[in-house]
């Protein structure tokens, strides 16, 4: 992102945010506000449009007409996680059957893997998300976005609302051997996920 | 004549009920009156057009008032799903107008075949049951589909921020309206002959029609009236997609009036 604008809401505007994270990285966005932060990652993913500058990834710019492109390319975990009545193991499908993840092939065992790494156990599979607590299903959510094996993984407040113990299986998450070629990008408040980062892109309030 | 006694009979009849919700003030009666006037004035247009249309026996009055039912059945679905009039329009007369226009024609060889008296007052019937047979599944699965994309769109954005294409995002929230759709018709199904009474099939026996084919209109319609809502809330949805997401995915619903 070079020499950004931002229209965050009604009347804020984000001005001169510039980063750049190639994989490996993990790159925080802090200080501002909730729905600042949230409007880089919405910038980067295409569906917020700058005011000015630009976003681009693999040197290639992200515009409208691109945006569904590079979503593709991109894992994102969004704060809310309201998905009701759906069951788990009905979202993962609907997630791992999409078009962007048809060259992916994914086993029972790679799954419960992936979610036993962030401390949830496979029964949640046969669940609904609505008799799931929030911090389960933030890192259910946070483990289906990794499954993608994307390129760029974009978390928006992945330890919202985390214990201690789910900060911890996070942050050992994020630092895990499988995120080395990935390029994550966080916005966070949370000093535990800041001292993972090794880049930190700081807003004013 | 016989008619006309039956129906006096009848209304003095009524006067039992009417009493009793009188006598225990029920304060039912503007309900009462209204059902009634809604009834009278709905079956004295039907019945005029199927008058008219079976004397001309003409193909156009009878495409007119085809088109005119489909407009009426399509107003009153959104009416009942609580959608916005302007938006909706379209693809609610198109699902509506599709799902007639294939179960009708499949059921019409049961017509053509069956009466060597055919005339084009006899399609007529058909259109009607159909287009008024929809009404309930498509109302409840749309209203389901549009209240759910309104207040329960976190799904939709999660998929769609990972990827997915509006129209894969959406494909959760139609299986859901499909599942809706199927609903009030597999009740019915289930229960008809018992608490749902087969119409078709005794109206026809009480013409002195064979029971067997009685029987077979009947099952017919029934089938046909199933897959004409699920066909009606597919077209209609597929139509209305653009309608409701934006250049970047974003939904822009207004549905309510």
């Amino acid at each position: 992102m070079i020499n950004a604008k931002i229209r965050a809401s009604q009347d804020t505007y984000i001005e001169d945010v510039t980063f750049s994270a190639s994989s490996g990285d993990i790159l925080a966005i802090t200080g501002g506000t909730n729905t600042s932060r949230n409007a880089i990652l919405l910038s980067i993913l295409g569906i917020l449009p700058l005011e000015r500058g630009c976003v681009s990834i693999d040197c290639e710019p992200v515009i409208k007409q691109t945006s569904a492109f590079y979503r593709q390319k991109t894992a994102f975990l969004p704060t809310n996680l309201d998905f009701g009545e759906e069951k788990v193991e009905d979202v993962l499908n609907y997630e791992l059957n999409l078009k962007a993840n048809k060259d992916m092939k994914y086993s029972r065992e790679e799954i419960t893997d992936e979610l036993r790494q962030l401390a949830v156990p496979a029964e949640v599979l046969s669940k609904s998300f609505k008799a799931l607590d929030k911090p389960v299903t933030q890192r259910i959510a946070l483990a289906m976005a990794g499954l993608q094996r994307r390129k760029i993984l974009i978390l928006d407040n992945p330890t919202k609302y985390q214990d201690e113990d789910g900060t911890l299986s996070i942050m050992s998450y994020l630092c895990s051997s499988q995120m080395k070629e990935i390029a994550i990008v966080t916005a966070t408040e949370d000093p535990a996920i800041l001292s993972v980062c090794n880049k930190v892109v700081k807003l004013n309030n | 004549m016989t008619y006309y006694i039956s129906l006096i009979l009848i209304l003095l009849f009524l006067g039992i009920p009417l009493f009793a919700a009188y006598h225990y003030k029920t304060g039912m009666h503007r309900h009462i009156i209204s059902a009634f006037s809604k009834m009278l004035l709905r079956l004295g247009i039907l019945s005029i057009c199927t008058y008219y249309i079976i004397v001309w026996n003409n193909i156009f009055p009878a495409i007119l008032f085809t088109i005119l039912l489909i407009g009426y059945t399509a107003i009153t679905i959104l009416v009942k799903a609580r959608l916005k009039m302007r938006t909706y329009i379209i693809p609610i007369s198109a699902g509506a107008f599709i799902s007639v226009a294939i179960v009708s024609a499949c059921i019409s060889p049961l017509f053509i075949i069956g009466n060597n008296n055919l005339n084009i007052g006899h399609l007529l019937p058909i259109f009607a049951i159909v287009a008024s047979e929809i009404v309930e599944g498509l109302s409840k699965s749309l209203s389901m589909y549009y209240s759910g994309l309104r207040n329960h769109n976190q799904l939709y954005y999660y998929l769609l921020y990972n990827g997915a294409s509006s129209s894969e995002a959406l494909q959760y929230m139609k299986r859901q309206a499909i599942k809706k759709a199927f609903v009030p018709n597999i009740l019915k199904t289930a229960s008809l002959g018992v608490s749902v009474t087969p119409v078709i099939m005794w109206a026809m026996t009480m013409c002195s029609e064979n029971a067997i084919n009685a029987f077979l209109f009947q099952l017919v319609f029934t089938l046909g009236a199933m897959s004409g809502t699920i066909i009606a809330t597919i077209v209609s949805i597929y139509v209305a997609h653009h309608y409701i997401v934006d250049d970047y995915g974003k939904i822009v619903i207004t549905p309510t009036k």
